[in-house]
């Protein structure tokens, strides 16, 4: 009996009309987007890796207190959005809408904080004198020689980041605004790229922010 | 109908076995040869050797265990058997896993915070900074967007592929060393340096 339907999923496999992967093509096609994002992101952190290291010199102009604590707080309201993004989806999953439409609006709470905050930071250290291709006259006074493209790699890849913040918070509010319409398929797919925003930020802090402390 | 698919599974992993081979023995070649150097370009081809090598053999070595070949069952129970566990469907991971995920992926990032303040010596720091970050990433992939409980084709399809093109972007890391070195010794970014010579000029 068991050997029979195994024979005739072998057949089926990938004669048309199955799911070879078991999921809907819209899972498929965002785990697809998911890669080549991806590549993307690690094209320009490798990039910032490589320019960083064949540089004479490299600014680390965080201060631990309070850039460096400013983006663990801005990390920790992340990290807090895809657990809500997560109670989102099992709420869908149970049929419950509302609640998910709940926890949905609390993720995109949580994604505009991150953005205001962000771009505190962003706008503390363009008051200082940083643009992308310009350091702070006084950053050449504690790192003589330090490269200017501090300023490129820094805004470019958390720029493209805040991007993909802000196209998410939208992403979820049309799902909040027609859930009614939208399946549980649906609003899990809409996870899938939050926590992958998530997970694109646990590589850009690290790297921007921890390698870059001030002495102190 | 049967046999022959299973001839077929049976020469594709035949012939990805041999491809892990091919790969295996270009990582060995590398290792012995005179032109080894021990640098990290010569590390670096024996590692994506290898790595190939192990993504050429998992398909075939799970095909082989699903298949009772390492405990001498016989093929075709082997076969009824993945896809009996497979038809009974994904189910997702509890709130309660999700939250003490959450958590520690916030004991994570505040270990790394902390090493921060410490201050490590930087490629140190660089390292260990970058495997916790790796762990991170792993976790909310498996719990929060749920891949561990996807069937295990999704799973081979993503992440060996992740893997090969980001060693590959990671190839021409070593030559960051080497390009500090090849520069001709010129100011950077101190604009200043130049502004005599234009003087001079006038």
């Amino acid at each position: 009996m068991a050997e029979a339907k195994a024979e005739m999923l072998l057949a089926n496999e990938w004669g048309g009309g199955t799911l070879p992967y078991r999921v809907s093509h819209r899972k498929l096609g965002m785990w697809l987007f998911i890669m080549s994002d991806t590549l993307t992101f690690s094209a320009l952190l490798v990039t910032y890796a490589y320019v960083r290291l064949s540089s004479a010199a490299w600014p680390t102009p965080f201060p631990f207190v309070p850039s460096v604590i400013f983006s663990t707080v801005m990390t920790l309201v992340l990290l807090s959005s895809s657990l809500t993004m997560v109670f989102a989806v099992s709420a869908a999953k149970r049929r419950q809408k509302k609640m998910a439409r709940r926890w949905i609006l609390a993720t995109m709470f949580f994604g505009a904080t991150f953005i205001v905050l962000h771009l505190m930071e962003w706008n503390h250290l363009i008051s200082e004198g940083l643009t992308p291709f310009k350091l702070p006259g006084e950053w050449l006074k504690d790192w003589p020689r330090a490269s200017p493209l501090f300023g490129s790699a820094f805004f470019g890849i958390t720029g493209l980041h805040m991007f993909h913040v802000f196209t998410g918070v939208m992403y979820l509010g049309v799902i909040a605004a027609r859930i009614r319409k939208f399946t549980a398929d649906d609003v899990e797919v809409s996870g899938l790229y939050w926590h992958f925003v998530d997970l694109v930020w646990m590589f850009v802090f690290p790297l921007i922010y921890l390698m870059s402390v001030k002495p102190h | 109908m049967e046999q022959s698919k299973v001839k077929q599974v049976k020469r594709m992993n035949q012939a990805l076995i041999a491809a892990a081979g091919i790969a295996f023995l270009v990582a060995v070649w590398t290792a012995v040869s005179d032109q080894m150097k021990g640098g990290t370009d010569d590390l670096f081809l024996i590692l994506v050797c290898l790595l190939l090598a192990a993504l050429f053999a998992i398909s075939p070595l799970k095909w082989a265990k699903d298949n009772g070949m390492f405990s001498a069952g016989d093929d075709e129970a082997g076969v009824a058997i993945i896809h009996e566990h497979e038809l009974e469907g994904a189910h997702g991971g509890s709130d309660r896993e999700n939250v003490i995920v959450w958590g520690g992926l916030l004991a994570m990032t505040a270990i790394e915070v902390l090493l921060a303040y410490v201050q490590l010596h930087p490629g140190l720091m660089l390292t260990i900074l970058m495997l916790l970050s790796v762990v991170k990433a792993a976790l909310i992939i498996a719990y929060f967007m749920h891949l561990k409980f996807e069937r295990f084709t999704l799973i081979m399809t993503i992440v060996p592929t992740l893997i090969v093109l980001l060693c590959l972007f990671g190839i021409f890391y070593p030559d960051s060393r080497r390009a500090h070195d090849l520069r001709p010794p010129m100011e950077i970014g101190q604009p200043q340096s130049e502004q005599p010579q234009s003087e001079g000029e006038r």
